[in-house]
């Protein structure tokens, strides 16, 4: 695989299918290619109180492009690490019941279509939580590198070229820590779940707030 | 092959050639005798039956004779020929059927020609590129073969020029097998950027294959994989560039120079993704990053701002 960017589309008529419509016209002017769909989806659990300590998280997370595997990121605010297992984990989840709870309200995921633009995959992702429209979420995976530090310049060109200035010109922070580390299938899940902990935290609409940690 | 060598081929085939009339010959002594004697009252009378018979064993003797002498003029050959794998073919039972090793010889032959040419003809036209109307070279240099066919050199000088550009760079690793018997193959792994295979053919370089970092340099038996493309867009314009860069330095004369030349330029890939072009100033055009590299300068450029 190769190194992959979320970025967030600020959506200011909160309609969800006018934005996508619009970067999918504007993908199309690239010559993009539609591949099929795709979908990331994440539930959330929390230590029940009888464990003890703080009150720690874990998101299971599946993804379509890695439809074999389930990760599983337990989440202690400041520290994040990601288990990756074959998908009957999922079935492992309910005898873990009395230490961790799933929070049905907080079911989130990311939906949309897939384009290939040359050696670029961008997926268009529309953000639902619970039912409830959220936002658009862009994932630009640029497959032929491995590092980011050797190919994010070349990338934010890119994304600037159909998502304009919402593309800020410094690295994300999650890149930025793994900067010259060859990029795995987990750090796409570990992006997309910290832009879902943006999306819920958040207001119903993140995108065009200046607090978002990409700028 | 050199001059001794020729002259020896043609008392080869001198040899051969009286092989081929004794064995007439004696065809003919066997039909004689196998006729029989002609019927008597057709007393036409030139030759009796014992007559012709002697005859004929007469020539037998005769060509058996000079095959002798012919032979005893050869003299074994001093140069033990290496076939490698190729020697194996020989042994095919029907080579009637299957004309593969002739094919091969004389593949072998023409390529070995075309190289010899190339070489004269490249020492022709780099000495005289002003005034090529009027090339006049003795006969003697004309039909003196190279010291060296760049094809058919020692291992041992291959490695040592793979071995000294390896160490040209800290940051490009080269590493040398030779899967297919005497023809070095070169992996050569670029920083985090790429991946290539260059297939030599003696010292010069025959193919060039370039790929992602991520992608395996060997195929599913394990063998080094000449021959597939990358399955990325930038790779497989890259593999076209390489191939292209090969040939313009390939130089007959300065094979060693040629060699290094190629490699000082596919170590400026390095920066392959983080370069921009010279022209336009940007990382992508058409989604491709510069996939050219300028023959001297080494400047960046996409496909369509080469100069
Ligand atoms: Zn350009």
């Amino acid at each position: 695989m190769g190194v992959s960017v979320l970025q967030i589309f600020p959506d200011a008529s909160r309609s969800g299918c006018i934005e996508t419509e619009k970067l999918h016209k504007r993908i199309m002017n690239l010559d993009a290619v539609q591949c099929g769909m795709f979908t990331v989806d994440c539930d959330s659990y929390y230590t029940t109180a009888q464990t003890g300590g703080g009150v720690r998280k874990m998101h299971i997370v599946h993804n379509t492009e890695t439809p074999a595997t389930t990760y599983a990121i337990l989440d202690t605010g400041s520290k994040q690490v990601t288990l990756s297992a074959d998908y009957l984990f999922d079935l492992m989840l309910p005898r873990l019941d009395h230490m961790y709870q799933s929070k049905k309200n907080l079911k989130i995921e990311s939906k949309g279509a897939k384009y290939e633009v040359g050696d670029f995959v961008v997926k268009i992702g529309t953000v639902t939580m619970s039912g409830h429209y959220k936002g658009i979420l862009v994932e630009v995976e640029y497959l032929p590198s491995v590092t980011p530090a050797l190919c994010w310049s070349l990338m934010r060109e890119f994304m600037q070229s159909f998502m304009g200035s919402c593309v800020k010109p410094t690295v994300p922070p999650y890149l930025q820590n793994k900067f010259h580390d060859v990029h795995t299938p987990q750090d796409t899940v570990q992006q997309y779940v910290e832009k879902f902990n943006e999306f819920r935290e958040g207001p119903t609409f993140t995108g065009a707030t200046p607090s978002a940690p990409s700028s | 092959m050199a001059a001794p060598e020729c002259s020896s081929v043609e008392v080869l085939t001198t040899n051969l050639n009286s092989l081929r009339t004794l064995r007439s010959s004696v065809t003919l002594f066997f039909k004689i005798i196998a006729e029989g004697p002609k019927e008597e009252n057709s007393n036409d009378g030139e030759h009796s039956f014992p007559e012709m018979a002697a005859k004929c064993l007469t020539d037998v003797k005769n060509n058996l004779r000079d095959l002798e002498t012919h032979v005893a003029g050869l003299t074994p050959s001093t140069v033990p020929v290496s076939l490698g794998n190729t020697g194996l073919l020989s042994l095919d039972p029907s080579p009637d059927k299957l004309p593969l090793y002739h094919q091969l010889l004389d593949c072998y032959t023409y390529v070995e020609k075309i190289h010899c040419y190339s070489t004269l003809m490249h020492s022709l036209l780099s000495g005289n590129n002003l005034k090529r109307s009027s090339v006049s070279l003795p006969l003697s240099t004309k039909r003196r073969r190279p010291a060296q066919l760049n094809h058919s050199v020692p291992q041992q000088q291959v490695d040592m020029l793979i071995q000294g550009i390896n160490q040209m760079f800290q940051d490009m690793n080269l590493n040398i097998s030779r899967p297919f018997g005497n023809n070095a193959v070169v992996q050569v792994t670029l920083g985090q950027v790429l991946r290539a295979v260059v297939t030599f053919r003696g010292i010069l370089i025959e193919w060039v294959v370039v790929r992602a970092y991520n992608e395996p340099l060997v195929d599913e038996d394990g063998k080094v994989d000449l021959y597939t493309p990358s399955q990325y867009k930038v790779f497989q314009k890259v593999t076209d560039n390489a191939n292209a860069a090969m040939l313009n330095f390939c130089s007959p004369g300065f094979s060693d120079l040629s060699v290094r030349s190629f490699f000082t330029w596919l170590h400026s890939f390095v920066s392959l993704f983080t370069d921009v072009c010279k022209k336009c100033n940007y990382h992508l055009h058409n989604h491709m990053p510069p996939t050219w590299r300028e023959f001297r300068t080494l400047d960046p450029f996409h496909e369509e701002c080469k100069p």
